[in-house]
């Protein structure tokens, strides 16, 4: 079920109306059963294939935590880490390596006879295997005790506003709070929610929708567009995957909060970043934490040998590129910023010298702009290998880009009034990320006069009905 | 929990209002075909019996004149196409239409184009504004995902950048295509032909279709065949004339060997008549003139293409008697009289 649909808007009213009207003690039942009535909106028959997994997981946790013994818990946790990267392995990777492996035996003129498996990728695998190991692996840690109600347990796994497209939570964080669920209804907590999720809507289906007509166009016929085309396409994309992903993750707070439930901040105004590193503390947040925690620190972090330090961060950066998907302009995605850090890292002493020689270091406006302008451009770069559809089409973009075409006007792509009014929109974004202080622009509305709330929520409102394309676009993070 | 309700009832009723006030707008500032183009269905609902019911897109709603066939054939026909209908739309307007006439149409003539397995699944644009069922309008929202299409103002939002045309300069709003002469049992009878040859160029992108296949509008093609054949009314498939200069742009790309090869697959399938199978009907006998532009005709390209179509009728036995004998002729100018208005 889309969060942009017209199910959602029946399901969710509804789903929400019994939550309050069910006693505390049965609600954790209300809410799994509505989550898996979410999920099988989709196929039916795949959520065993969420459910298998999330059982194993819930059993090895309770042995590991019965037991003292590293060794044996050790051998728990590669029973759970088995089952889930086996199961996202067999559903996500399988035809990907397989394919690699039959072009290379091509290559080396040797037989291959292994077929490739028809198997439909089950929506959302990569968050809820991340969100389950996070918690196997945190009872194997002992920073978290087992979960007793497998019931509850199973509601922690599919949960449904974040089941599909995250944020990816931690069991110390969302499990204490889907245990008591003791919350009466407040009318503040439940504006807010809205709040949120009319604005999520807004970003989604009023901004990304739009700019993704241009950006398809662009991606889908890499080789009819040139230069200025394939920037703009480029820097629209990276606007409209910001605002797809994140008006998906304001959707899901929103909704968990009129249940009570808080789910993490995902987005911190990521175009703002100043350094790639700071990009990566602002874009997909849970990810990235996850990353951190899973991955990088337990490969040692930046406690190493300077060379060690290097290879971990490319590490993780490479196989976060293999998380978003089975594609080789994923993995040269997530490649390209391990490479940018491990870069950052290097050149370090000797931007600073040049910026110091450039007398930028006493100009703090200067240095910004250009620091966030460059940051932009260097994600733009990543984002035209995470969008374009294979291989071969980034690389004839990229060619393309900076290549000359007088008859390739920018207004071939676009008319002057839809340039206008899809840049109208992004300034509409980024005056309220200027807005924004300590939480989002759209929360701080409650303390304004009705006056102004009402208008602005009618508004809001009437942008979602009328100024959506004619066909709705699936979130681009479902197929991850 | 009552504060918030009642708020959010006051908010909802603000919303609705708001959105038929903007509705109401809009229709101030429709350009005259498409306020022709709307009334033009009306009549669908006040005739009494309804022979031949052509459903298409913009092609079908240029191409049949339903007074040919009443002249020719003493049949009432009734020109039900909408513009950009899509196969997937097609099918709920096409079950609504047939449920809102009782006996139901004798026969259904479903005009094809080319390109309709292109078009995306969409909010109905048009359609939604003819189909009166709320089961049969509520597929439109659940599967486009199109919360606007649920709305008054939505439903018309193509409206809009002419609208805002004609508050800023005051200039008629959007384009007129259709210099709209009368109705004629849901046809618009236009006589403007475009002399400006980039409409006979097939390459020119309008905007509608999808780059690939749209599998839906394929199998919602094949749904409505299989309905018709479960309410066991007659179907024939007509192919609309295209200029020459565009059919023979359009015969090189894949898109048409996509359609005949689905169009055969479905005349194989459930055993139906298809007109003008090639494309090759009137290919040389149509004049620059008798085309509005590349792929649309004319009041004259249309009659002279549904007298073509009457005679096909004829061969092939159907036969209507709805208006009979001397007063065929009479009864189908007092018809015309009747379900016509001059513009």
């Amino acid at each position: 079920m889309l969060f942009n649909s017209f199910e959602f808007l029946i399901f969710f009213p509804v789903i929400v109306a019994l939550y309050f009207a069910t006693s505390y003690k049965w609600r954790w039942l209300l809410l799994l059963i509505g989550s898996c009535y979410f999920y099988m909106c989709w196929r039916p028959e795949y959520i065993v294939l969420m459910m298998f997994p999330s059982f194993i997981d819930y059993f090895v946790a309770k042995k590991m935590s019965a037991t003292p013994e590293l060794a044996i818990r050790k051998k728990f946790l590669w029973v759970s880490l088995v089952t889930n990267l086996g199961l996202l392995f067999i559903f996500k990777y399988f035809n990907f390596f397989n394919e690699s492996l039959r072009a290379l035996f091509t290559q080396l003129n040797l037989a291959y006879a292994i077929p490739a498996a028809n198997l439909l990728l089950p929506v959302g695998i990569s968050f809820y295997t991340f969100q389950t190991l996070s918690y196997t692996i945190d009872v194997y840690r002992g920073a978290i005790a087992p979960e007793r109600h497998l019931g509850k347990f199973a509601l922690y796994v599919t949960f449904f506003p974040q089941l599909v497209a995250g944020p990816i939570e931690r069991s110390s964080h969302l499990l204490p709070q889907l245990q008591s669920l003791r919350y009466k209804f407040d009318y503040t907590r439940v504006v807010s929610g809205l709040q949120l999720m009319l604005w999520g809507s807004f970003k989604k289906v009023v901004i990304a929708d739009r700019l993704a007509v241009y950006v398809n166009l662009v991606y889908n016929n890499p080789g009819e567009y040139y230069g200025l085309q394939i920037v703009l396409a480029t820097a629209f994309f990276a606007f409209q995957i910001f605002c797809d992903f994140s008006g998906y993750s304001d959707i899901a707070i929103g909704a968990a909060k009129i249940f009570g439930v808080n789910l993490m901040k995902n987005f911190d105004k990521p175009y703002a970043a100043r350094s790639i590193s700071e990009f990566w503390k602002r874009w997909h947040i849970s990810l990235s934490t996850w990353f951190k925690d899973y991955v990088y620190i337990p490969l040692g972090g930046n406690r190493v040998i300077k060379w060690r330090w290097y290879y971990n961060l490319f590490l993780t950066f490479f196989i976060s590129g293999l998380w978003h998907g089975a594609n080789w302009t994923f993995i040269i995605w997530g490649a390209l910023h391990g490479f940018y850090l491990v870069f950052a890292i290097i050149t370090r002493p000797y931007r600073d010298a040049l910026l110091k020689r450039a007398g930028l270091d006493e100009r703090p406006f200067a240095l910004k702009t250009l620091q966030v302008i460059s940051t932009f451009v260097l994600v733009n770069l990543g984002w035209l290998f995470f969008r374009a559809n294979n291989l071969a089409d980034a690389m004839l973009l990229l060619k393309n880009m900076f290549t000359f075409v007088p008859a390739a006007s920018l207004f071939d792509l676009i008319t002057p009034g839809a340039l206008l009014g899809n840049l109208a929109l992004i300034m509409i974004l980024e005056a309220a990320h200027a807005l924004e202080k300590d939480r989002p622009f759209v929360l701080s509305l409650s303390d304004k006069p009705m006056f102004v709330r009402w208008p602005a929520y009618v508004a809001v409102t009437l942008a979602v009905l009328y100024l959506s394309t004619s066909a709705a676009q699936q979130f681009i993070y479902f197929q991850f | 929990m009552k504060r918030f309700l009642l708020k959010f009832a006051l908010f909802v009723g603000l919303i609705f209002t708001i959105d038929f006030a903007l509705s109401r707008l809009l229709d101030l500032g429709r350009p005259e075909d498409y306020a022709a183009f709307v009334d033009s269905k009306k009549a669908y609902d006040e005739l009494p019996q309804i022979d031949i019911l052509f459903i298409g897109d913009s092609q079908t709603a240029d191409g049949f004149v339903p007074a040919v066939f009443a002249e020719k054939l003493g049949a009432t026909a009734f020109n039900y196409g909408v513009y950009q209908l899509s196969p997937f739309e097609g099918y709920f307007l096409l079950k609504d239409l047939v449920a809102r006439q009782a006996p139901p149409p004798k026969l259904v003539v479903l005009g094809t184009d080319v390109q309709m397995f292109h078009y995306p699944v969409s909010d109905g644009k048009y359609s939604s504004l003819f189909i009166k069922n709320p089961f049969n309008l509520a597929p439109l929202f659940l599967e486009s995902s199109n919360l606007g299409a649920f709305t008054a103002t939505g439903r018309k939002k193509y409206l809009f950048g002419g609208l805002l045309k004609k508050i800023t300069t005051g200039q008629v709003g959007a384009e007129v295509r259709r210099e709209v002469r009368r109705i004629e049992n849901g046809y618009l009878v236009n006589e403007k032909h475009y002399s400006d040859y980039s409409q006979f160029d097939c390459e020119k992108d309008r905007g509608f279709f999808s780059a690939v296949p749209v599998d839906r509008q394929k199998e919602y093609f094949n749904k409505t065949l299989a309905y018709l054949q479960q309410q066991n009314i007659p179907v024939v498939i007509a192919n609309l004339p295209m200029h020459k200069k565009f059919l023979a742009g359009m015969r090189l790309k894949p898109v048409y060997q996509e359609f005949h090869a689905a169009i055969a697959g479905a005349e194989a399938k459930y055993r139906i008549k298809v007109f003008n199978a090639n494309h090759e009907l009137l290919e040389n006998d149509l004049q620059d003139e008798e085309f509005l532009d590349g792929d649309h005709l004319c009041y004259a390209g249309a009659k002279k293409f549904s007298l073509a179509f009457a005679d096909y009728l004829a061969q092939a036995g159907f036969s209507f008697n709805t208006l009979t004998g001397d007063t065929r002729e009479g009864i189908a100018q007092n018809l015309k009289r009747k379900q016509s208005c001059e513009y």
